[in-house]
């Protein structure tokens, strides 16, 4: 891997989000409302500051990953740090976040960008971005999407796949308890 | 002497079906050791790399691929494509396709171009990259030749059973399976050399980006390399449906959905224009 050597990138890399003295830091608040590890939102964070990176470099709109999305709408709630260290001290230019106003044109543009974005992630830092965290279109733009907020203190999620066989063991275990009795 | 006159039916099944299993493991090691090695030349363009990726269907989607994302073609209906624009510039292929003018299914699409495919392939072939019909033909009789010999001694434990009226179904049965092994072993054998399989296995370790979100002009290498799923996402999706439609009934069996809102936001610095 070969991150750039500019002074942008040293900025952002050695910059830290929000106090750093929280007992509820950034990281961890990330971690929670994702559902992530502590580990797995640190990851999403690194590649937030390299798609910020790219905002100010690329020369054009760019387009992050859901998860990456997820890291920069929290850095916007952390408002003061946002606009007043973090975009004139850091970036030194406004980032301001564009949501898609919907359609096929906007989601054709959106895909655009997203696509011109790995691009630029490929030459800026020599290697693709990771597929983990920067995934297919058809996850970006068909599935991602697709997530809402829910409170699970209430209620519990289960996958499609684990529904499916809980659903066809309690067909069997009726079958065979109808065969027995 | 009778081969295995001292032999019960179960143990010949024991023994075929451990053969059987060997033979399968062979049916595949030989062409991997006896494959032309071929060689490797320069650099190879999208129409190159989809006939040795994936063959004439790749070819074809490849095609269609470039063509809709250039805006040449656009969709009609459930499984046609039509001609919106013929002023692009275009390889032979494609200006093929766009000269056919009417809907187009990806069926008829490969038949225009089925004489371009022939070109390219024998291009290929002079490059080292696929092998020659007659190398090809004696890879794949070597590819079954396990699985000959095999039919052979069952045949032969099979006719002997028979005349000592012992019961031979399942051995018939294994003989089946073996033919039928025997068969697709032939019928799928890979034309290409062991250079063509580097070639096409170098180009996706170093496209994984395109496999994910491929730019306009990345997109024919894009569905040449790994097929028209990378394209579902995508505002060029309609290509897929195409082949999914094909490959379907024949009339049609699902529908595109290009007009799905998706979702997602950017940014860019100050003005777009960046520090």
């Amino acid at each position: 891997m070969s991150p750039p050597c500019d002074d942008l990138w040293q900025r952002i890399a050695a910059y830290h989000i929000g106090p750093a003295d929280a007992s509820l830091n950034f990281a961890a608040r990330l971690a929670r409302e994702n559902r992530w590890s502590l580990a797995e939102a640190e990851l999403v964070i690194e590649e937030y500051r390299r798609f910020c990176y790219l905002a100010v470099t690329a020369g054009y709109e760019v387009t992050p990953s859901d998860a990456v999305d997820q890291a920069w709408h929290l850095h916007l709630i952390y408002s003061r740090d946002y606009w007043e260290t973090f975009c004139p001290l850091v970036l030194k230019a406004d980032l301001h976040h564009g949501p898609t106003s919907g359609g096929p044109v906007e989601a054709g543009r959106y895909y655009r960008q997203y696509a011109a974005t790995l691009a630029a992630y490929e030459a800026a830092f020599g290697q693709a971005p990771p597929v983990a965290i920067w995934p297919v279109a058809s996850r970006r733009f068909k599935v991602d999407p697709r997530g809402v907020r829910v409170n699970l203190s209430g209620a519990s999620a289960v996958s499609r796949r684990v529904a499916l066989a809980l659903g066809l063991l309690a067909a069997i275990a009726g079958w065979l308890t109808g065969r027995i009795m | 002497m009778q081969l295995f006159s001292s032999w019960t039916g179960s143990d010949f099944l024991i023994f075929y079906s451990a053969l059987l299993l060997l033979g399968c493991m062979a049916a595949w090691w030989i062409p991997s050791q006896l494959r032309d090695a071929g060689r490797r030349g320069e650099a190879l363009d999208a129409d190159s790399v989809a006939l040795l990726a994936g063959g004439r269907d790749r070819f074809a989607d490849a095609v269609l691929a470039d063509l809709f994302v250039r805006g040449a073609i656009g969709p009609s209906g459930k499984d046609r494509v039509a001609v919106v624009r013929r002023d692009i510039a275009s390889g032979a292929a494609g200006k093929a396709v766009l000269e056919a003018g009417g809907p187009l299914t990806r069926g008829e699409a490969r038949r225009i171009i089925d004489l371009h495919a022939e070109r390219i392939a024998a291009r290929l072939r002079r490059s080292g990259l696929l092998m020659w019909p007659e190398q090809h033909t004696r890879l794949r009789w070597l590819s079954i030749t396990p699985f000959a010999v095999l039919f052979v001694l069952g045949l032969y434990r099979q006719r002997a059973g028979n005349a000592l009226g012992e019961p031979t179904g399942l051995l018939l049965i294994l003989l089946g399976l073996t033919a039928v092994f025997a068969a697709i072993r032939f019928v799928r054998s890979d034309p290409r050399t062991a250079a063509g399989i580097a070639a096409v296995s170098d180009l996706k370790t170093k496209s994984s980006r395109i496999a994910r979100a491929p730019r306009p002009e990345e997109a024919p290498l894009a569905v040449a390399l790994f097929g028209t799923a990378v394209l579902v996402g995508t505002p060029w999706e309609p290509v897929h449906a195409l082949r999914q439609n094909a490959g379907s009934s024949g009339d049609g069996g699902g529908s595109s959905d290009s007009s799905s809102d998706g979702g997602g936001d950017g940014g860019g610095g100050c003005g777009g224009c960046g520090g």
